[in-house]
């Protein structure tokens, strides 16, 4: 505890490791088969929706909760029957947990002070807290006389005195309002960076997620739906719980029907469109059978829908492989900077992101798309049939 | 607040902020009146006896008997007091009293403390079952456990002792849920904080859960005190010798002399009794009524 870490070096202890963990309360299965890694100094974000597992999956790491089947390492070595005061963990709770009778510099230097860690020590590291957070001139405050934000970064500071190698945090920002959390996140990132500690960080605010993570693990029903870098999850969702979790507005996700050398849209029969070759010969076993087709609102444009070739052709996102079908418009949210724009889709819509006073908005429009930014997922299982595009190949992942 | 009356924001600026709630019904002015009625007749009610007690055992033992409803003395004097500290072994009975009194209010917080805190922090199997078992201990009446009690003491030649008196009281089943109540109140994360930071659980009782439930401590201390002090009839059947009475038993002393009742002096006495405990509360009082509001159980 008392050694000394130079700043920037990674601890190798901040590994972490799940096997197979899971974990029941009576005949409720909170989380089950989990397994993943976090890398030492890495930022990994739980992040799915509420009664996912996220907090369950933290508290065992914590070891708050008992571990029921599978094991947790910590730096390498199996920690299930170690007692959270001995697993070097620093926590941040959701609602901070700082002790309303003592004052900020009594809560911070609480654990150091119980260790018996030498007086100059408890000071030293209290006070370069108490200045990387900005907290210098409120040692003597009570909790009760501080605002949110600033109890928010006693309680990160009363985490990063302790110098664990592990940090985990609760929803750390919930408490907050929208304009502190954006700066407390970013303080974070910056505190974690500096003091290079493994961070398990708790939310279910996917833009908390994709700013504070280098890598995410969505939570759903207590399993692992995907873990990897904020560009993975987005970009390659492992499956329709993820594509249509992750992202605002979220993706649409359209039923069709793999007919030949054609995909026909189940919720507008009469719409047909030809697949590219490679496409097709991908999905040449699917033949007859269903698929959902997903594609991020913000990878569709919207053209007006008279017009010559050319001008259409100008216009089109990636040439041959662009898909165009007439559409309904049916409503238009104005979010500022950008417009949500939704065409009727049969009995749903399908929803697109444009600039705002980019396009003239008519009732009848071109929907268009490139057949590179489409997800192809199994209706029945949910997983991606892992068809993505480097550059102009096709690949099967 | 008179003007408020009929109007429930009347008096409050129109910008004024307000923290959104129904707003309460006042009373009227008759309400008002008719019940502040009766609230001093209650407090009349309750206070007179005092009153008199007090009065009392300041008048001469004759004024007592001429004028026994006169709630002062025209001519007052503190003869029964010189009689009360020099007749009988007083002091030894304040000292008796307190020492019974401190060594259970200790021993019943401390075993209250003790089991609230892992009835409220700890989860083990049982738990609920045991903690209505113990609850449940506090309406057996003092009847039904008299008798082992008393044989119980009595095999333990324990009889006639401060001990004796105290031993049977050492832990309550009240005091263990008033203070799960309190434990209850404690967000859980701050328990688990401490235990992330190495804290041992008995220091984490200490420096983290007791400070935060102070005033729920103060308020069980003197209700303990309280009680066991105004204790009547199980020091009676301990306590044998004259020299180990507590203060209500010798009060009985007064009645039972030669000649009839020394009500002046049986006042004076009684005055002295309730002095400690009457003062103990007017300091607490607050903190009494809170804890019992707070754990949602009339006093």
């Amino acid at each position: 505890m008392s050694r000394t870490k130079s700043a920037g070096e990674i601890d190798r202890r901040g590994e972490i490791r799940l096997e197979n963990v899971g974990k029941r309360y009576g005949s409720v299965t909170a989380v089950e088969g989990l397994t993943f890694t976090v890398e030492p100094g890495e930022r990994a974000v739980l992040l799915g929706p509420s009664g996912g597992g996220k907090t369950t999956t933290l508290r065992l790491i914590a070891g708050l909760e008992s571990v029921d089947t599978g094991t947790v390492y910590l730096g390498g070595r199996p920690a299930n029957d170690v007692d959270p005061g001995l697993r070097d963990i620093a926590m941040v709770f959701q609602n901070y947990a700082l002790y309303p009778h003592m004052t900020v510099w009594e809560n911070i230097t609480f654990g150091l002070r119980m260790q018996r860690v030498p007086r100059t020590v408890i000071e030293t590291r209290a006070r370069e807290a108490l200045r990387l957070l900005d907290l210098e001139g409120l040692e003597d405050r009570l909790p009760r006389a501080l605002s949110g934000g600033q109890r928010q970064r006693v309680a990160l500071a009363r985490a990063i005195v302790k110098r664990a190698p592990i940090v985990l945090m609760d929803e750390p920002l919930s408490n907050l309002d929208a304009r502190l959390r954006v700066k407390a996140r970013s303080e974070i990132v910056r505190l974690q960076e500096k003091l290079r500690f493994t961070l398990v960080y708790v939310t279910h605010d996917q833009t908390e997620a994709m700013t504070i993570g280098t890598r995410i693990a969505v939570l759903a029903g207590g399993r692992l739906k995907q873990y990897g870098t904020p560009k993975d999850v987005y970009e390659r969702p492992a499956n329709l719980f993820v594509a249509g979790f992750i992202g605002t507005p979220p993706m649409n996700l359209i039923h069709a029907r793999v007919e030949g050398e054609t995909l026909r849209f189940e919720e507008r029969p009469e719409v047909s469109v030809s697949l590219p070759t490679a496409i097709a010969s991908a999905l040449a076993e699917r033949r007859g059978r269903s698929v959902v087709v997903g594609i991020r609102p913000e990878r569709i444009q919207f053209a007006p829908f008279a017009g010559t070739e050319a001008a259409l052709r100008d216009r089109e996102p990636d040439g041959p492989w662009t898909v165009r079908i007439p559409v309904d418009l049916r409503f238009v949210e104005d979010v500022g900077r950008e417009r949500y724009v939704y065409a009727a889709w049969g009995r749903t819509e399908v929803g697109g992101v444009v600039p705002a006073g980019g396009i003239e908005v008519t009732s009848r429009m071109l929907l268009m798309f490139s057949w590179r930014d489409v997800h192809f997922f199994d209706p029945k299982s949910g997983e991606n049939l892992g068809l993505s595009w480097t550059g102009n190949v096709l690949q099967s992942v | 607040m008179s003007k408020a009356i009929g109007s429930p924001n009347a008096g409050i600026p129109e910008n004024a902020f307000i923290l959104e709630r129904k707003p309460k019904r006042r009373f009227t002015m008759f309400e008002a009146g008719a019940l502040g009625f009766l609230f001093l007749l209650v407090a009349v009610w309750t206070a007179f006896p005092m009153l008199w007690m007090i009065g009392a055992s300041l008048k001469t033992n004759v004024a007592i008997s001429n004028d026994p409803l006169s709630l002062w003395p025209a001519r007052s004097t503190l003869e029964h007091y010189r009689y009360v500290w020099t007749q009988v072994p007083f002091a030894r009975y304040i000292v008796n009293t307190f020492w019974v009194s401190l060594i259970v209010t200790a021993a019943k917080l401390g075993t209250s403390v003790l089991a609230a805190y892992a009835f409220s922090f700890y989860r083990f199997r049982g738990r609920e079952v045991l903690f209505y078992a113990l609850l449940l201990t506090a309406f057996v009446p003092f009847t039904a456990t008299m008798i082992p009690n008393y044989l119980l003491v009595a095999r333990l030649g324990l009889l006639s002792s401060v001990l004796g008196v105290a031993l049977p009281q050492l832990a309550d089943g009240l005091g263990i849920f008033l203070l799960r109540q309190a434990f209850r109140s404690v967000p859980l994360s701050f328990y688990e904080a401490a235990r992330m930071e190495r804290v041992g659980p008995l220091r984490i009782l200490w420096h983290v859960l007791l400070p935060l439930v102070r005033p729920s401590l103060a308020a069980l201390a003197i209700l303990f005190f309280i009680n066991t002090w105004n204790e009547y009839f199980w020091p009676f059947l301990i306590l044998k010798e004259k020299s180990s009475y507590t203060l209500p038993i010798a009060l009985q002393m007064f009645t039972n002399l030669e000649g009839g009742t020394n009500w002046g002096a049986m006042m004076a006495a009684s005055t002295l009794t309730s002095l400690l405990p009457l003062l103990a509360y007017a300091l607490a009082q607050r903190q009494i009524i809170e804890t019992f509001l707070h754990s949602g159980v009339k006093g």
